[in-house]
């Protein structure tokens, strides 16, 4: 079986931690790696050439972060077919209202919002805080 | 002329790109007192009274670094300014006075229950500068308290608690070449003692100092309002003077911002500074113009310029 590597994001941590778990149950070799924010392409690069031959890659991430991490890949000496992307579950996220600071539950990332609090119209970015674990969501004028 | 003096003019190069232009400081000081220090006190101490929530936070295990940093400032402002400012310490007794305020503090060194208000929050009323402290603890740099009353477009409250990296996400480009790995490698090994000092800048479309994304509603609008015609008496050269210090007892770093602008107006009598604000202007990463917020005016902002190198040229 091949050896599995999953990259995730820490604001799809959970995604990846099922993906892993359910990865183990099948048998499968697999190692799950948190990434930094922001990402720095070298050194993944130099990470995934110390991979054995043959490793699958699995992505949660966003897009730009997906975009970089399979230039690094392939700069590795990994195909196309060897990194796939993982299921994120696209449910609903805790956007920072820049302000007023109230934090909205239940957002999507996708689609601006109207802050429950101060009626302001704000644009989900990918901005993640950690300490107050929701993104920040920017006044759209 | 007098607004030209002492004006921390940021560009060194025809093009600019960010880089770590941090340089060591000697004397090593952290902060400055200008002539605009009555009116920026007043501004400081206006928006601390109405939006305290938004200008200072800290997080409890800050608060040894933040008695630090009282005496610090203190000690600075005095021996300095010794005209302007004196402290005293006996023991733990301290004594500050603020001949420009005509003020003082009394209080007893880490003792809580002789200040009203927390010691960082306390000094910053009395400095020009927005403070941060960085918390050096083992796996990276953390935003752990700060006084900041004119941000250049970002949110103290979003970003406390948050690592140096993480708070840096936003800008472009910041992860090329391990960049911001760089910078931060630079600061955990920055010596107790030493201050190095580097300058950010940007562009505030008004004279408004206290530009924070909670209020970008408000003042960000009037960059849709730049022509060719008013650019020299709206736009407004921002450039803060930020210096690095890592505290000699607690070892976490303090962060000063000091915050200059210099209307264009002013800044295109100095002929040198005119060519050299075009030039960087011009040639700006797009991604770069697009996140200062210049994108929109840049074209009118270059056409007056161009109209003064004219002018100038033909004058000679
Ligand atoms: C340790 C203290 C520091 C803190 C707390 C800090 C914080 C910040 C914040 C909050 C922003 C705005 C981010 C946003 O738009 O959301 C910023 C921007 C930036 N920082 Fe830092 N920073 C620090 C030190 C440094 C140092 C030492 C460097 C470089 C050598 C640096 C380079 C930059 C650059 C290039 C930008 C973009 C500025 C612009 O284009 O206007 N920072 N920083
Ligand atoms: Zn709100």
């Amino acid at each position: 079986m091949r050896h599995i590597l999953i990259l995730t994001e820490v604001r799809f941590k959970k995604d990846g931690l099922k993906e892993k778990e359910l990865r183990k149950e099948s048998g499968s070799s697999v190692e799950l790696k948190l990434l930094d924010s922001p990402v720095d392409r070298k050194k993944i690069e130099q990470m995934l050439k110390d991979k054995p031959l043959g490793t699958m890659l699995i992505l949660y991430t966003g897009g730009a972060t997906r975009k970089l991490i399979r230039h690094a890949a392939n700069s590795a000496g990994f195909s196309h077919e060897d990194v796939r992307i993982g299921k994120i579950y696209t449910g609903t996220y805790r956007i920072f209202c820049s302000q007023c600071h109230r934090i909205n539950g239940k957002a999507s990332l996708e689609k601006s919002i109207i802050c429950i609090s101060c009626g302001q119209h704000l644009e989900p970015s990918d901005h993640y805080s950690s300490f107050h674990d929701a993104y920040l969501g920017y006044p759209i004028l | 002329m007098s607004r030209l003096n002492g004006f921390p003019f940021p560009f060194t190069k025809d093009q600019y790109t960010y880089s770590n232009n941090s340089v060591p400081l000697d004397p090593a000081k952290t902060i400055t007192v200008t002539a605009d220090y009555k009116n920026e006190l007043e501004l400081i101490r206006k928006l601390l009274q109405k939006h305290h929530q938004r200008c200072f936070r800290s997080l409890p295990l800050s608060i040894e670094s933040q008695w630090e940093i009282m005496l610090l400032l203190f000690n600075e402002l005095a021996s300095c300014n010794p005209e302007s400012f004196t402290f005293q310490k006996m023991g733990g007794e301290c004594l500050f006075q603020n001949h420009l305020l005509a003020e003082e503090e009394a209080f007893v060194f880490r003792d809580v229950s002789t200040i009203d208000l927390e010691p960082l929050d306390l000094v910053g009323r009395h400095v020009q500068e927005d403070l941060i402290i960085m918390g050096d603890r083992h796996d990276g740099l953390f935003l752990e308290a700060g006084q900041l009353c004119f941000p250049s477009n970002w949110s103290l409250a979003f970003v406390q608690g948050m690592e140096f990296k993480s708070i840096h996400n936003q800008v472009p480009g910041i992860q090329n070449d391990g960049f911001i790995d760089k910078v931060e490698r630079f600061i955990s090994k920055i010596q107790p003692g030493a201050v190095w000092e580097r300058k950010n800048w940007s562009i505030t479309v008004t004279n408004k100092l206290d530009t924070p994304l909670e209020t970008y509603s408000v003042w960000g609008k009037h960059r849709q309002e730049v022509t060719c015609e008013n650019a020299g008496d709206l736009i407004h050269l921002r450039v803060e003077v930020q210096r690095l210090f890592r505290l000699p007892m607690n070892h976490d770093v303090l962060f000063t911002i000091h915050t200059y602008l210099l209307q264009l107006n002013d800044l295109i009598q100095q002929e040198s500074w005119l060519k050299s604000f075009y030039q960087n202007i011009k040639t700006l990463p797009e991604e770069i113009a697009e996140y200062k917020g210049i994108s929109t005016y840049r074209t009118e902002l270059l056409r007056f310029l161009e109209n003064h190198m004219e002018k100038g040229r033909r004058g000679r």
